[in-house]
């Protein structure tokens, strides 16, 4: 039993719904002796269902995407009704094929594109012998939404003719066979629409979707498929190595002599497509028979459909369709591996579990029955024809004739993340499997779009694809789609775990308009999941250079390919893709190998192909001017390990101080530790801009542009414990302060300028300012400490006590997680850089505590079900997004397992507490192990109206971004960065040139001073640090007008401050003693003084405050 | 409860209205509201009919620039800035590096201690349309840029000062807890009025400390003391009782399930797509 949950639902907050009533039942009821019923009930949760929970959700699922018995009966009511118009139809005239004057001329199109033009043969309309329902409906596994039913309708074995197998001809003929019958209906009342569609995306096999009218108001969406009456065809015609597609007819040449039908290539596609018609039937009474009319196997074929639903696997060309997955159930009932006894769950389960155990691109699996048909095709005849192989019952389809293997790959390994799914115990399993969607941009953490025009088919003979394209009738882009995906496989080795397409919904058109081109889309997006163990690898090696395979190797690599010696003494091929360059160009390696290897192979030019991987790094950068020995700014990566080394360096002199107590450990505790600052601080070596000094410092100066932002570093240095410290507060902090100077002077010693304060002491170090701060546990138990009436001393929490317990316990501790975190996954620091970037840049960052992103960020990489964890850091910022808009914060804790610490009571015991004390706890409660029920970090902050309007912004952001990287070419990606100003009331621009962070603004404009460090600036005095004019000024407006107003500023260099007047400050107040401050006095209608706010006053201080600094005021009507 | 005062003042309550404004430039005025100070229980320092209590003093304000616009009222003896209305003094800080209270931001209030009683009145009847002017060029307030310059040049911690700072702290703070001690020690044993003899640390029988964690580990001593003695799963009604738990858990646990899946189902969390 995996979970359970405690009672008592408050309505949650935000919502309008009552209060739900205490699921407490009666302690009589408790108690009661057991049926053997319900004891059934009991074991059989425990033993055929994960959990009792589970169960539940499953059954809800279930009601809510299956079909409703009233809505299955009009169904049939439907189908009945166009059963009998379509059995009723008149016969036709015969016509030639190629003659379809007589249709068109009355406004429809045929849904084929027909070419080559010339068919022989005669096309004779006779009515449907037959017209039966078929598909999900019928075995009750629709999925809402979009439910339609499918109709065989039968086309007469008069229709056909002999050679009819031949060159498109069915094809044809049954493309006209659609549109006489579109033609028909359309006199019909009861039709309301009718289009027409490709069936899977197959351009060879249009359907009519007729939207049928019951009962005057409701409508069904029926498919007609047409299909050959049994007998029609000799199913051996079609057998898969047969050729039916003759080239010569193809390319519009003669036929030359007598061509031997056994020499000409093989057309697996084209025989597929028909066989796929003529085994209709078959598969269908086949599934229906299997099924048996069990619940559970229904129930669970529903699930499946759900699950591969919300992957984007079950539509258009090579999709992993619904039919597939029954197809697969029912297989598994032949094999035993399922029964029908078995729950909804089980199957699930069970199938998927087979599903990542098989491999039908080396070992197919075959349906077909025992006493079979003579002249059936082999399994290695299928194999060699497809890359994917499920024969199905009559044995000569392949009912994933159109899968590729990627796409299978695909499918098996969402099925092995849904096995990790099922085996966790954490409560949310449920939510990943099926309720949370996993969109392909989502997935995949590159993609790129290539924009195939017909140029690519020169590069077909290369490739050998000239005979498929014959096969495919013209669609190069699936033609060429599987050797593209084979190449890249090959090029890009080990740095992908996945490589996949991105399935397209196939077009729908109205009858009366012609077909789309074949190939209707020219745009293919392919997404790469990412090993990042090897991703960023800067080298390739090949094989030792006298081996046999280098010549193959080289001939793949050609001009890349290089002969190098490595350390051990080898000499081989080798393929090196960047020397030395900063991790955000290690990190698109992959879009180099793809460039290069898709220019080399296909003669793909540079201009058709978008690739998608580090369009954010921008954000990240920081442009700066860089004389001396450092490295190139990135994004920032090199910097913070620069700076780190910097700190080791100070820690062990630390360690090394002669104090009179031990230091225990040591931690920085500033964002750069854990990885999060946005921009890495560089060594404070500017160029100067005419500072004023005094003899140890450099000095600010109010009549000269601001010194360039460098930060502190703060440091906490745990004391050991001892009892010597006194019992008195301020005697404590007398006592720290000496310890302070003691430290300076030993540091001083090392040769290292120093700073004391009370509190701290500054020391410089390579450039770096680190502000090293002791710190002990005692005066957290001082704070706290407290004496009741009766003497008894207690220990509550004070606000004090917490703020110092956060900054030298907690924080550190956590630093030092997310550190390790980094370590682990090192896309981690870019994605949280980016999310702190996007909130600071929607001026929210001074509202949103920048821990809460980063553990948000956390949670990404730490529970990434129902996705791997996040291999760049854009796909990594576009989950934060989608977590920050998506996740139910008012009922729902976000439990953030940092060092995965916690167990499976932990979890239950924090959503039942959570539950029951909802209205208490903060807004965004974040839990971790190390502190569980209090949410430390986001106690105060943000507020209801900021955590809306962030969760607008980010489902807004997300769906500006989505829209970008479909089409990346072009676009500006720092539009999501960009605030919009509309909603302040008051804005105030400040002067450019005292933004000591203007560099790090989002866009640059043409006066933004780039720092220039130089190397060669030595000076033993103290740089200017965390001075930010900006800062104190917004501190001071807080301070001041914080009953008026909020203040909104983009710390990064932002040159606005967007001021929003609260809600209640229009409203005229009785005259109050505590109520006064920056009122006007008004008389109001009834002879009573009254106060309003001062608003012009106001205004007028933000000016007066920030002299200097304020360049303007813009007041919004 | 209001009416306009007889030289053109405005009262509000009780309170007279007078405009202020930063400089001579500024457009837009704040106003300030003034009145006798009076309370009950008055303070040597803010003397009962010479001190003016006034409200809504702005940020920028400092304690020189409302001594001299009030000066033409008459002599000024003394100013102090609240935070809030006190009828005590404000905290001094002894200490130049560890203050007790932080330093006052924003608008506040100000007790305005007149040599002359007279000048109350005179104050009171400051005119509605003539703002005083704090900030003038002769007497120019430090504000924006120039502040925060001048702040970060203050901050600065003269090493040798503060080191003699908490050394005199330090020696006056032993002195007092060896003081304390020493009383401590001179009443162990004394009883008081009703024969109580309290225990204290410093006898020759030390109690044990009253702490709550102490108090706690006793409790639960004392708890598993209890439960060791007990026996579990000998007796049959034990058996059946265990049972009979078991399925009242389960059943509880569906019921839970089951309501939970109700409020999930309110917030609409099976509308997969």
């Amino acid at each position: 039993m995996g979970t359970d949950m405690e009672d008592d639902k408050r309505s949650p907050i935000g919502s309008d719904e009552p209060p739900l009533k205490q699921a407490r039942l009666s302690k009589g009821k408790l108690y009661m002796p057991p049926t053997n019923e319900e004891l059934n009930q009991l074991r059989e949760t425990e033993n055929l269902f994960h959990s009792s929970l589970f169960r539940l959700q499953i059954s809800e699922l279930l009601s809510e995407v299956r079909l409703k018995e009233k809505r299955k009966r009009i169904m049939n009511i439907a189908a009945k009704e166009l059963r009998q118009i379509l059995l009723k139809l008149p016969e036709g005239k015969e016509h030639d094929i190629m003659h379809q004057k007589w249709l068109t001329k009355s406004g429809f199109q045929v849904p084929l594109n027909q070419n080559p033009w010339d068919v022989k043969g005669k096309f004779h309309f006779l009515p449907p012998k037959e017209a039966t329902i078929i598909g999900s409906f019928t075995s009750d596994t629709c999925v809402k939404p979009d439910v339609h039913l499918d109709m065989m309708v039968v086309i007469p074995k008069e229709c056909i003719q002999a050679k009819d197998h031949l060159n498109h001809r069915y094809a044809r003929k049954r493309a006209l066979y659609l549109t006489v019958l579109a033609k028909h209906l359309d006199n019909q009342p009861k039709v309301e629409d009718l289009m027409f569609t490709y069936h899977h995306g197959n351009h060879l096999k249009p359907v009519l979707v007729v939207t049928f009218k019951v009962e005057d108001c409701k409508l069904v969406n029926i498919h007609l498929h047409p299909v050959p009456e049994e007998g029609s065809f000799k199913v051996n015609r079609f057998h898969i190595c047969k050729n039916n597609i003759r080239p010569h007819w193809y390319r519009g040449q003669a036929a030359v002599g007598d061509q031997v039908e056994e020499n000409q290539p093989s057309t697996p596609f084209y025989n597929s497509t028909v066989l796929e018609d003529l085994t209709m039937k078959t598969n269908q009474e086949f599934l229906m028979q299997q099924q048996e009319d069990s619940s559970g196997v229904k129930e669970g074929i529903t699930l499946l459909k759900v699950w591969l639903r919300q992957r984007e696997l079950d539509y258009g060309y090579g999709g992993f369709t619904g039919f597939i997955m029954s197809m697969y159930v029912t297989y598994l009932l032949s094999q035993r591996k399922l029964n029908v006894l078995m729950s909804s769950y089980q199957v699930m389960r069970n199938t998927l579990i087979n599903l990542t155990k098989s491999d039908w691109t080396t070992e197919g699996i075959s349906l077909q029955a025992p006493e079979g048909q003579p002249h059936i095709p082999t399994m290695s005849d299928f194999h060699d024809n497809f890359d994917v192989v499920f024969v199905d019952r009559s044995g000569f389809l392949n009912i994933c004739y159109s899968v590729n293997s990627n796409t299978f790959q695909r499918v098996r390994h969402e099925a092995e993340l849904a096995i990790e799914m099922l085996e966790r115990i954490d409560l949310d399993n449920f939510e990943s499997l099926f309720m949370k969607p996993v969109p392909f941009h989502l997935k995949f953490d590159h993609m790129f779009h290539i924009n195939c025009t017909d140029d690519l088919i020169t590069s077909f003979d290369g490739l050998g694809l000239s005979e498929q394209l014959i096969d495919s009738c013209g669609d190069y882009v699936q033609t060429c789609l599987p050797t593209i995906l084979k190449i890249l496989g090959k090029a890009l080795g080990k740095r992908v775990r996945l490589l996949q397409n991105k399935l397209i919904s196939p077009p729908k058109w109205y009858v009366t308009s012609s077909p789309p081109k074949v190939p209707f889309t020219d745009r293919l997006t392919v997404g790469l999941l990412l090993d990042p163990e090897y991703s960023s690898n800067v080298l390739d090696k090949g094989p030792s250079a006298d081996l046999a395979e280098a010549a193959e190797f080289r001939e793949f690599w050609g001009e890349k390919c290089e002969l190098r010696r490595f350390q051990d003494g080898s000499i081989c091929e080798a393929v090196l893709w960047a020397a030395g360059g900063t991790m955000s160009t290690k990190r698109l390696i992959c879009s180099k190998i793809v460039t290069y290897v898709l220019k080399k192979c296909l003669g793909l030019s540079k201009k058709n192909l978008d690739y998608i991987g580090g369009q954010l790094d921008d954000l990240l950068h920081m442009p700066i001017h860089i004389k001396g020995n450092l490295p190139p700014y990135g994004t920032g990566e090199e910097q913070t390990l620069a700076i780190m080394n910097v700190y080791d360096d100070l820690c062990k002199i630390l360690r090394r101080l002669e104090l009179p107590l031990t230091i225990n450990s040591i931690q920085g505790t500033s964002p750069v530790f854990r990885h999060t600052e946005v921009f890495s601080p560089l060594p404070a070596k500017y160029k100067h801009v005419e500072y004023a000094s005094d003899d140890v410092r450099l000095l600010p100066r109010a009549d000269k542009p601001c010194p360039v932002w460098s930060p502190i570093q703060k440091v906490v240095c745990l004391l050991e414990g001892s009892g010597h410290w006194p019992d008195d507060l301020e005697a404590l902090r007398r006592v720290k302060a000496a310890f302070h100077i003691k430290v300076a002077e030993l540091l001083n010693q090392n040769k290292l300028p120093v700073q004391v304060q009370p509190t701290s002491v500054l020391v410089l170090k390579d450039g770096y300012v680190f502000q090293v701060e002791l710190a002990h546990t005692r005066e957290i138990g001082l704070l706290k400490l407290t004496k009741t009436q009766d003497g008894m001393v207690k220990m509550r929490d004070t606000e004090q006590s917490l703020a110092l317990e956060k900054e030298i316990i907690a924080l550190p501790k956590l630093t030092s997680t997310l550190h390790g975190l980094q370590q682990q996954c090192n896309s981690f620091s870019g994605t949280v850089r980016l999310a702190n970037r996007w909130v600071a840049a929607q001026m929210l960052s001074d509202f949103v505590p920048d821990i809460a992103v980063d553990l948000m960020v956390a949670h990404i990489y730490i529970a990434p079900l129902p996705f791997k964890v996040p291999g760049s850091p854009l796909v990594g910022f576009q989950r934060f997004l989608t977590l920050l808009s998506t996740f139910d914060w008012s009922t729902s804790p976000l439990i953030i397992n940092l060092n995965y610490k916690f167990t499976k009571e932990d979890l239950t015991e924090i959503r039942s507490r959570f539950t029951k004390e909802r209205s208490t706890l903060p807004l965004m409660f974040l839990s971790t192990p190390e502190d569980k029920f209090s949410s430390l970090w986001t106690k105060r902050a943000p507020t209801a109206p900021i955590l809306q309007r962030l969760i607008l912004l980010a489902s807004e952001s997300l769906k500006v971004l989505n829209k970008q990287l479909e089409n990346s070419d072009g676009q500006d990606f720092r539009q999501i960065f960009r605030p919009p100003l509309d909603v302040y009331n008051v804005l105030i621009h400040l002067c450019q040139k005292q933004l000591p962070r203007q560099h790090q603004a989002v866009d640059l404009r043409k006066d933004t001073y780039i720092p220039c460090y130089q190397d060669d600036v030595e000076s033993n005095k103290f740089p200017i640090t965390q001075f930010d004019p900006v800062q104190i000024y917004l501190k001071e407006l807080r301070a001041s007008y914080d009953e008026f107003a909020l203040f909104f500023h983009d710390t990064f260099g932002g040159n606005v401050i967007g001021v929003i007047w609260k809600p209640n400050v229009f409203v005229p107040q009785q005259f109050k003693v505590s109520h006064v401050n920056a009122h006007k006095p008004q008389a109001s209608a009834g002879q009573e003084m009254e106060l309003v706010s001062n608003i012009e006053a106001i205004v007028e201080d933000f000016r007066i405050l920030g002299g200097g600094l304020v360049a303007s005021i813009e007041v919004k009507s | 409860m209001s009416a306009t005062g007889k030289y053109g003042s405005v009262v509000v309550q009780g309170f007279s209205v007078v405009p202020v404004k930063f400089s001579e430039k500024s457009k837009a005025a704040h106003y300030l509201y003034l009145k006798e100070h009076t309370v009950r229980d008055s303070d040597a320092h803010k003397p009962k009919n010479r001190t003016l209590f006034v409200l809504s003093v702005p940020p920028y304000c400092t304690e020189e620039s409302l001594r001299r616009v009030f000066t033409q009222c008459g002599k000024v003896q003394r100013v102090y800035l609240h935070r809030k209305p006190t009828a005590g003094l404000p905290v001094l800080d002894s200490s130049k590096y560890f203050p007790a209270t932080p330093p006052i931001q924003g608008f506040k209030v100000a007790y305005i201690v007149f040599k002359d009683p007279k000048s109350i009145q005179r104050a009171k009847n400051l005119p509605y349309d003539k703002p005083l002017i704090l900030s003038t060029p002769e007497h120019p307030l430090l504000i924006g840029l120039n502040k925060w310059c001048k702040e970060y040049e203050e901050n600065v911690v003269d090493v040798r000062e503060m080191q003699t700072e908490i050394d005199n702290f330090m020696a006056k703070f032993d002195q007092k807890q060896e003081e304390e001690l020493r009383k401590a020690k001179e009443n162990e044993g004394v009883p008081d009025e009703e024969g109580w003899v309290t225990v204290t640390r410093v006898g020759k029988k030390k109690g044990i400390p009253r702490t709550e964690a102490l108090d706690k580990k006793a409790k639960e001593k004392e708890r598993k003391k209890r439960k060791e003695k007990e026996l579990l799963n000998f007796y049959t009604f034990q058996n059946r009782e265990n049972k009979r738990d078991e399925i009242a858990k389960l059943r509880k646990k569906f019921e839970e399930d089951k309501q939970r899946i109700v409020l999930m189902k309110a917030s609409r969390k099976f509308r997969p797509y």
